[in-house]
């Protein structure tokens, strides 16, 4: 053992154990007698950051990289304590430095490569690369700086000639004609950079049929199989194509949806649409496709019968006079799949492209070959498909209030009968039954449309919830349940309904935005916090795992899933949900300050980094959100479930602007910064955003008054900062100040009438609107509690003299009276709201009236009473639960 | 009607349908892309015209000397799309691949003793039990694994199976390869 591991053993084995303090005190001790020792120093800043003192551990770093330490114990210590602080760019000069003083250390040269791809400097990596291929002479070293090179010219448009693509070739070429290109992930990163170059798929196909194609074996890789055909169709080589689509339709997977579009490709591409009929093409096709589908006999796959449908309906397309063979396809179709619940999804794009009449006939035809039979669990499916054709095609739609109701209690008798097939599935299961219930309850989403009646909505919720009983697991329940709950102002139901998902990992980034999206408007400002925080966690772990894993890549030489990851990365980087979640985050934070000093401070210390709001970064976020994933069997181009149940319009790029803009002048005017070109910028942004209906329509009324106050207040700041300054300088500009007053009084004025607001109307129910419009009336006064703050203060502190401001003071003690009446007007609102949330009136009240005269069979039913009493004395706790708070939020911003 | 394909790292911001069912877990990013990044052509997935994810497989290849096989380390369908061959699909392909590049002499999975669809469903497709993997599944309750097997060319001696897996017996720690 050297003299330095018997130092750092001890140290090491503390920190082994978890045992940081111990790491520390050992650390100082040593350094003490040695304060140089630069691998004990990097050891005491990974104990300071793993016992949470992040800062001192960054400031040991700082030290330590000063000195440009060079071994690899030092490097390897540092680099775990700036990784876990986001912070990747030090090290990169340090192992660069390190492996130019240790040129014979290939570790130290490959961590300097690693450091930078952890970056994704491009260019770095490919010099640090071609540095490693020189002194070790491994061809992979080659590989990676090809890969570099290729990366460096990815987002070079395709129109121009990219002469890094052509360098990147031509190293590839070399490496060729040496014998050097073996494996297929390196023939893939050949066929990367020839097809990023325009016209070159020849080249590609030949170097895919060529020597390296054979030796790799390059055909029996699915993805590389797959590329050959296209490359084959591009060429023209149609033959050669259909062969091999051929090939794998017959020998290996019958079902491969990609091949067969190859396959149509081969067959419709070279045909004009004039000659189609009587070329042999088509009737090649019929045949084959024939012939697959026969050759499907035990446990058939879809993929060939689908095939007969595409080819049929792009003969309609093309030469008409076809509609009959489709149909009877499509029935054919469903005689043999129709118990499968993907039939629907299989079948619906062809039904869509029918006529009305034709779509109806469809239906018709299964109606008349399957009755309303459901003996068997097979029928039941085959009864739930018929269901979701009807309700697709439109026999659902334009239904009076009576007619969909009962509907609703026709499709909730056949989703009980269907109950007892299910007694003995796995709890993991769903009943055979759900998407009967599910159905009924978009039908009566529907119906709330229709009439703007909450009963229909609650009714929905009983069912779902009783349905969930049965499934416990089944999430497409859950997703319903969630968003009506939110239309019903019911965060707390939704949040626990949504709490018992799974949602992890990625799926914060594309699931969250169904629990956060505005998830300040149920006023329970804390909960929304901790679900908003929670998901937050992806996006550091992107920060964290990702460049990792990009790593992995490069040490597996897996060149085709570089690009891949780095888009990966680059998608939850600039995610649009994340910056969404980053805009609401603030808003709660701000709203959680509620006296105006800790505002101030809250505001004044806002980090403006990433908040940015130009059109160029607004359009380059990524929206991951997924909202597909709810089940829709409404008719084409018509709103989706989906859509019909979020509570207002979709969260999107104006809404991130609007509230960039509001946190950004806030700030501003916190500091009682000077009005500069910045400043300008923000409010002539926040004019646009106010005044064009184009972008207003993506916002709720309320948030455009927001808008419209924050951008009279705004103006006033304006007004004031150059009436004080030109006053102060008694420059010839300066204006009397009664008509700064008038000017300031004006725009006060408006700001003041924009606040005023009807009372909230009491319906017996509190729905996400009603809510939605106290907590923006309580978010806009405490944004005007700093404003207003930030006007006195302007005169208090900038102005030389400061009783020439006396009846600019006088105005803005006049409005901040209209804010005190705005928080006075909540409050009222709220006294009478709590009492239709309260238990003994929700018995009284609202359950009467949800049962009174209720043509809704589950609603009558005496078995469901319970669940009914338990789930609206749910929903009435959570309303009160954002009364209460939002009552006190009130009330202590009153100033 | 499915397209089998390689999985891409952005297929896990669509791959909901598939893993909110309870019974498929979701990992933290490392465990997916630790996958592709070595193992690209044994991760595959299933899907619709319209790109919607129905199934996948995740797998590596592991072992030495004539331990040297291909392991199955998850397969999910998503409920809407079960009883299809999907799961078929995308185990032969598997199988394939670990044959070739891969040359394996045998695939492997460990499944819960009690998950008797799966267990059934692995028999059908030419696997057996090769030994019990006891309280291999920690967790609430803890439960034992079955170690399945099914031979490839390479296993010219069919060395991967064995009479009465079952009654053979190894602590978690032993298969770890
Ligand atoms: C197990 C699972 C992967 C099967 O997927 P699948 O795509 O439905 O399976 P396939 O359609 O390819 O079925 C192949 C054969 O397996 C058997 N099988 C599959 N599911 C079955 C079921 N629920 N009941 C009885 N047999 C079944 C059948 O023999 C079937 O052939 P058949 O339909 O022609 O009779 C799927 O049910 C699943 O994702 N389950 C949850 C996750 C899980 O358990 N994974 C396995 C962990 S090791």
């Amino acid at each position: 053992m050297s003299d330095l591991e018997k130092k750092l053993r001890p140290i090491y084995d503390a920190l082994e154990v978890g045992n940081y303090r111990e790491g520390i005190l050992l650390c100082t001790k040593a350094l003490k007698r040695q304060p140089d020792l630069h691998a004990v120093k990097a050891l005491k800043a990974l104990a300071l950051e793993r016992s949470g003192k992040m800062n001192e551990a960054l400031a040991l770093c700082e030290e330590i990289q000063w000195a440009k330490p060079t071994d690899e114990a030092t490097l390897r210590t540092l680099s775990m304590v700036l990784k876990s602080a986001g912070k990747y760019e030090p090290m990169i000069k340090l192992y660069e430095n390190a492996s130019k003083a240790h040129p014979k250390n290939e570790n130290l040269a490959t961590q300097w490569f690693m450091s930078l791809a952890r970056t994704r400097d491009f260019k770095g990596q490919q010099m640090a690369a071609l540095q490693l291929h020189k002194n070790f002479k491994r061809t992979n070293y080659m590989f990676w700086a090809i890969m570099s090179i290729t990366l460096q010219g990815q987002n070079v448009p395709a129109n121009q000639p990219n002469v890094l693509y052509q360098l990147a070739e031509r190293m590839m070429d070399k490496l060729n004609t040496e014998g050097k290109v073996q494996t297929i992930e390196e023939l893939q990163l050949y066929l990367i950079i020839l097809l990023g170059q325009k016209n070159r798929h020849v080249d590609a196909l030949a170097l895919l049929e060529g020597e390296i194609g054979v030796k790799t074996k390059a055909i029996e890789n699915v993805e590389l199989r797959h590329m050959r055909i296209e490359l084959l169709i591009k060429a023209g080589r149609w033959k050669d194509a259909r062969d091999a689509a051929i090939s794998i339709l017959k020998d290996s997977n019958s079902d491969d949806w990609r091949t067969i579009l190859q396959y149509f490709d081969t067959i419709f591409l070279p045909v004009q649409d004039a000659d189609l009929l009587a070329s042999e093409n088509l009737a090649e096709a019929r045949t084959f496709t024939t012939e697959l589908a026969k050759n499907e006999t035990k446990n058939p796959k879809r993929g060939p019968f689908l095939a007969q449908i595409e080819l049929e309906k792009r003969a309609q397309e093309k030469i008409g006079n076809n509609q009959e063979k489709v149909m009877d396809l499509l029935v054919s179709y469903f005689d043999i799949f129709g118990s499968k619940t993907c039939c629907f999804e299989d079948l619906s794009g062809y039904i869509a492209d029918l006529t009305k009449d034709g779509s109806l006939d469809f239906c018709k035809r299964l109606r008349d070959t399957h009755g309303e039979k459901a003996e068997t669990v097979k029928q039941i499916c085959i009864q739930i498909n018929i269901a979701r054709f009807e309700h697709f095609v439109g026999l659902h739609t334009e239904l009076s209030s009576t007619e969909t109701t009962n509907l609703v209690n026709k499709l909730w008798k056949l989703y009980e009968d269907a109950l007892p097939f299910g007694k003995d599935l796995e709890e993991t299961e769903r009943q055979y039954g759900d998407d009967y219930a599910i159905m009924a309850a978009h039908l009566l989403i529907s119906l709330h449309k229709q009439t703007k009646s909450y009963f229909p909505l609650l009714t929905a919720v009983f069912m779902m919830e009783h349905a969930l009983n049965a499934s416990k697991h089944n999430y497409q329940l859950k997703l319903v349940l969630i968003r009506v709950y939110e239309l019903l102002g019911a965060f707390s139901c939704a949040a626990a309904i949504y709490n018992t998902m799974g949602i992890k990992h990625v799926q914060h980034d594309t699931m969250s935005h169904f629990i956060t999206d505005r998830a300040v408007s149920f006023g329970q400002f804390n909960d929304a916090l901790n679900q908003l925080y929670g998901a937050h966690e992806i996006y550091h772990s992107n920060e964290a795992e990702t460049p990792e894993m990009i790593l992995q890549a490069y040490k597996y030489s897996t060149f085709s899933k570089m690009q891949e990851f780095i888009e990966f990365q680059s998608r939850l980087e600039n995610s649009l949900q994340k910056m969404i979640a980053d805009r609401e985050l603030i808003r709660l934070e701000l709203l959680k300050e509620d006296s105006v000093s800790r505002a101030i401070t809250y505001l004044k210390e806002l980090e403006l980094g990433n908040l940015k709001y130009d059109d160029k970064f607004c359009e380059s976020r990524i929206d991951n959100r997924d909202t597909s994933v709810m089940l829709n069997w409404n008719a084409k181009d018509t709103p989706s479930v989906e859509m019909l149940t979020r509570p207002a319009a979709q969260l999107g790029r104006v809404w991130m602007t609007l509230f960039t803009l509001v946190p950004c002048l806030l700030k501003h005017m916190a500091h009682l910064s000077p009005v500069d070109a910045e400043y300008e910028r923000l409010v002539d942004t926040l004019e646009s955003l106010a005044q064009d209906e184009a972008k207003t329509a993506e916002l709720t009324g309320e948030e455009v008054k927001l808008a419209k106050i924050i951008l009279q207040v705004a103006r006033a700041y304006k007004v004031l900062f150059a009436a004080i300054t030109a006053q102060n300088s008694n420059s010839a500009s300066k204006e009397e100040p009664s008509a700064t007053a008038a000017k300031i009084k004006e725009l006060l004025t408006v700001a003041g009438s924009t606040l005023k607001r009807e009372p909230v109307k009491s319906t017996g129910v509190l729905p996400w609107q009603s809510l939605n419009t106290l907590t923006l009336s309580v978010e806009t006064v405490s944004y005007l509690n700093v404003t207003n703050h930030c006007l006195l203060e302007l005169v208090a502190t900038k102005a030389n003299k400061k009783a020439t401001f006396k009846a600019v003071n006088t105005v803005v003690q006049e409005f901040m009276g209209q804010c005190r009446q705005a928080l006075q007007s909540v409050q009222a609102d709220i006294t009478a709201l709590r009492n239709i949330a309260k238990p003994d009136r929700i018995r009284s009240g609202l359950l009467y009236e949800i049962s009174d005269g209720s043509l809704i069979d589950f609603i009558r039913s005496p078995n469901n009473q319970a669940l009914i009493e338990e789930k609206t004395l749910k929903i009435g706790a959570s309303w009160m639960n954002s009364l209460v708070n939002l009552q006190q939020e009130s009330i202590s911003r009153v100033v | 009607m499915s397209s089998l394909r390689q999985f891409k790292a952005t297929d896990l911001f669509h791959f909901n349908t598939i893993n909110l069912d309870s019974l498929t877990e979701t990992y933290n990013i490392s465990f997916y892309l630790s996958y592709l990044a070595r193992w690209p052509d044994l991760f595959s997935v299933q899907c619709t015209p319209s790109e919607t994810l129905m199934a996948y497989v995740m797998g590596k290849a592991e072992g030495t000397g004539t331990d040297w096989h291909g392991h199955v380390t998850a397969i999910t369908v998503a409920p809407e799309y079960r009883r299809l061959g999907l799961a078929e699909g995308m185990m032969a392909l598997l199988e394939k691949v670990s044959e070739q590049p891969y040359d394996g002499y045998f695939v492997d999975l460990f499944v819960r003793r009690s998950n008797k669809v799966a267990i059934e469903m692995y028999k059908r497709f030419g696997y057996s039990i090769y030994r019990t993997v006891v309280e291999y599944y920690s967790g609430e309750t803890t439960e034992d694994a079955f170690d399945m097997r099914k031979p490839l060319k390479r296993d010219v001696d069919r060395k991967s199976v064995r009479e009465n897996g079952e009654t053979f017996l190894v602590e978690p720690h032993e298969v770890v390869f």
